[in-house]
């Protein structure tokens, strides 16, 4: 108990030192405490309520939207959106969270949790609610496989939460089998004009996590979310308690039915993801005990994340910026096939190269094998631009996807790309941004592509 | 020319584009895939190539399950000269055992090496290294790492970054026409003087690789890289 005294004497006075110099602290107050007191997160003070949301990919938007509509309601929720998903960044999180007599400050916590740092997070914290948005491939030197990831989380999930699982991800559905007595399932069923593909690079329920049989998909979606189940023992896909049942891209609502009835929202977002996402939220705000009516007024009043996803106007050319994590497959291979399906002529512009890791001294390009680049071979997409040392392995990843030569510019890095888009005969320009290079994207390559505007002599404007 | 991928369904880290690649290279061929609960084609036949890469730790106990009754006949395809490639974590299953926390896999024993897995601990790094006078280079992303014990039958040396462990010199393994390398990449499409000299080798005459200018390219470019000793190699 004196080492988290002190750990948590010195965690406050760093974080009070580090905003005094303008610093948003969000993870250096978070690993002194740790590294004084290893388990530092045993006796912080922590909110009523917990909830922690996981998962692949989905999982910050999953947290705001939570965040969001729990704050319209006047709670008092603490949240780690500004700091890092890992131990450290939760610690830092709670230190904020109580005053200087490590009593809590806040109702609710919503914590979105890193995979790996499950074994460090519920050894201390045990979520009332526990979401996992999916588990896909991710990067392969952090993350390795899913199959791995999946024990991570597995084995040290605690038996008290609810969990709140996406039941058309045969890997992820399975957590707290046998072990957590509540666990509900949403899923979003085949929509209408829904092209379902099979053709997808990677499909991680490709075989059985149970016996290594083949699985069977009476729908998939795209890699392996669908519907399921094992050619040769009984592991199928779960029933649904939060089944989308519409989504109607027109007026904007989506279905879900649930508790026997259908039940209207707005809808966020078209992008699948982003509905899979909302209808965790739906799930997630229900078992809190929130009605249909009140969760639909929270949602009306929801948008996805500026720093994820954000438009731009640039003369006639609409701009769009998507961030995906590199090294993720299933992240590029959305984007990618969303780039195919946008309406009208369009460029693409990858910012998805390993830069940061190339300074930390490690970089690698399998995972552009795994990711499919293919969806970028169509007549639709005129250019695509390639930035980053890496950018001839890219090109060369593109020419094997079928994409002709011509349409392939690349360059050693951003800055040196971007003097090379043209906005010349597209609708849209699509940028994929690597998280790390949010800030290069903000402050270099958006105000350059506004200058191609400007140069034309046309006049730019953004929305987020 | 009939190239049997072993196990493909379980494939990760890119490795599945290693045989995609290979269709692209050598279109008119046969590619057989075999599942794990198939009966391997090169139990009744010699095929002209054998291939198996990357896969997860529980998926490895299956196919030592699977592959553990044929032991001798891989030996014996072994010593008539079929060419075969075992990419990452593939190349354990060819050793004694795998010893993980305190458990001993035993393995197919087709080479003495041993294998020592961390799952907490996830080893990544970079390779560069000669072999045939060809620069190979290649990742590495893997949990355990490979310990020869009285095996001493290379792939090759390396000269920047790390070989079957941080304590050796070599990376892979060779026997014949049998190749091993815990290299990823997908392995064939970064290293394309290697894989068109290989190809060219298995079919008898020459192999052009698909868009070969551009893949040499990056290659040169990752090669110099590689050996810029400003550059940590880990």
């Amino acid at each position: 108990m004196f080492r988290f005294l002190i750990a948590f004497l010195l965690g406050k006075l760093a974080k009070a030192a580090l905003k005094l110099m303008g610093r948003r602290a969000t993870h250096f107050p978070g690993k002194l405490a740790v590294k004084i007191c290893p388990d530092f997160l045993r006796y912080v003070g922590k909110p009523g309520k917990i909830i922690c949301v996981t998962g692949t990919n989905g999982k910050t938007s999953t947290c705001n939207m939570i965040e969001d509509a729990l704050r319209q309601d006047g709670v008092k929720v603490l949240d780690n959106s500004y700091g890092s998903n890992t131990l450290a960044g939760i610690s830092a999180t709670l230190i904020d969270g109580v005053n200087l007599f490590n009593k809590p400050k806040y109702e609710t916590m919503v914590l979105e949790v890193d995979e790996r740092s499950s074994l460090h997070i519920y050894k201390y914290i045990t979520p009332d609610y526990f979401i996992c948005t999916n588990l896909f491939r991710d990067s392969l030197m952090r993350n390795a496989h899913t199959e791995y990831i999946f024990k991570m989380i597995n084995d040290y999930l605690p038996a008290e939460s609810t969990l709140i699982l996406n039941g058309d991800d045969i890997i992820s559905s399975r957590l707290g089998e046998g072990k957590n007595k509540n666990r509900v399932f949403f899923s979003v069923d085949k929509l209408p004009g829904e092209e379902t593909e099979n053709t997808n690079i990677i499909n991680d329920g490709r075989t059985c996590p149970v016996c290594g049989a083949k699985m069977i998909y009476t729908f998939k979606r795209y890699h392996h979310i669908g519907q399921a189940h094992c050619s040769h023992c009984s592991l199928e896909s779960p029933a649904s308690d939060y089944e989308v049942t519409t989504a109607d891209y027109k007026n904007r609502t989506v279905t879900v039915r649930y508790h026997g009835a259908e039940h209207s929202f707005p809808l966020i977002s078209d992008t699948i993801f982003n509905i899979y996402n909302e209808v965790a939220v739906v799930a997630l705000l229900t078992e809190y005990g929130y009605d249909d009516q009140k969760i639909a007024a929270f949602l009306g009043k929801l948008h996805i994340t500026a720093t994820r996803y954000s438009e731009m106007k640039v003369g006639d050319v609409n701009v769009i910026c998507t961030m995906l994590k590199g090294f993720n497959p299933i992240a590029c291979s959305r984007n990618c096939h969303t780039a195919k399906i946008t309406k009208g002529k369009k460029a693409v512009f990858l910012m998805v190269d390993d830069t940061n890791h190339e300074r930390e001294d490690c970089e690698n390009v399998a995972w552009y094998y795994e990711a499919d680049l293919e969806y970028l071979n169509d007549d639709s997409i005129v250019r695509i631009y390639a930035a980053g040392p890496r950018a001839d392995d890219m090109k060369y990843r593109l020419l094997l996807a079928g994409v002709p030569e011509e349409k392939i510019i690349t360059g050693k890095n951003e800055m040196d790309t971007v003097s090379k888009v043209s906005l010349d005969g597209i609708d849209t320009l699509m940028i994929f941004f690597d998280m790390f290079r949010f800030d290069i994207l903000e402050k270099q390559i958006k105000p350059a592509i506004a200058k191609k505007s400007a140069a034309a002599g046309q006049n730019g404007g953004e929305t987020a | 020319m009939t190239a049997e991928i072993l196990f493909s369904d379980y494939f990760l880290f890119g490795d599945m584009a290693n045989v995609e690649y290979m269709k692209k290279c050598l279109p008119d061929r046969e590619f057989i895939l075999t599942d794990i609960h198939d009966k391997p084609y090169f139990t009744e036949h010699e095929p002209d190539l054998i291939y198996m890469g990357a896969m997860s730790e529980s998926n490895q106990v299956r196919v030592i399950e699977a592959l553990t009754p044929y032991v001798d006949r891989l030996n014996e395809l072994i010593d008539k000269g079929v060419h075969m490639l075992f990419t990452a974590n593939a190349c354990d299953i060819l050793g004694t055992s795998i010893f993980d926390s305190g458990e001993k896999t035993e393995c197919l024993g087709l080479f003495d090496f041993h294998v020592v897995r961390k799952m907490l601990k996830r080893f990544n790094g970079m390779t560069l290294g000669t072999y045939n006078g060809i620069d190979i280079v290649g990742y590495k992303s893997q949990f355990g790492l490979a310990f020869p014990d009285s095996c001493d039958e290379k792939f090759f040396d390396v000269t920047r970054g790390v070989g079957l462990n941080p304590d050796c010199p070599w990376e892979g393994f060779h026997r014949k026409n049998l190749i091993a390398t815990y290299l990823i990449g997908p392995f064939l499409i970064i290293n394309p003087l290697f894989t068109k000299q290989w190809l060219s080798e298995i079919e008898g005459k020459p192999v052009v690789l698909p868009f070969e200018d551009a893949a040499v390219k990056a290659y040169q470019a990752r090669l110099r890289d590689f050996k810029d000793p400003d550059r940590k190699i880990i």
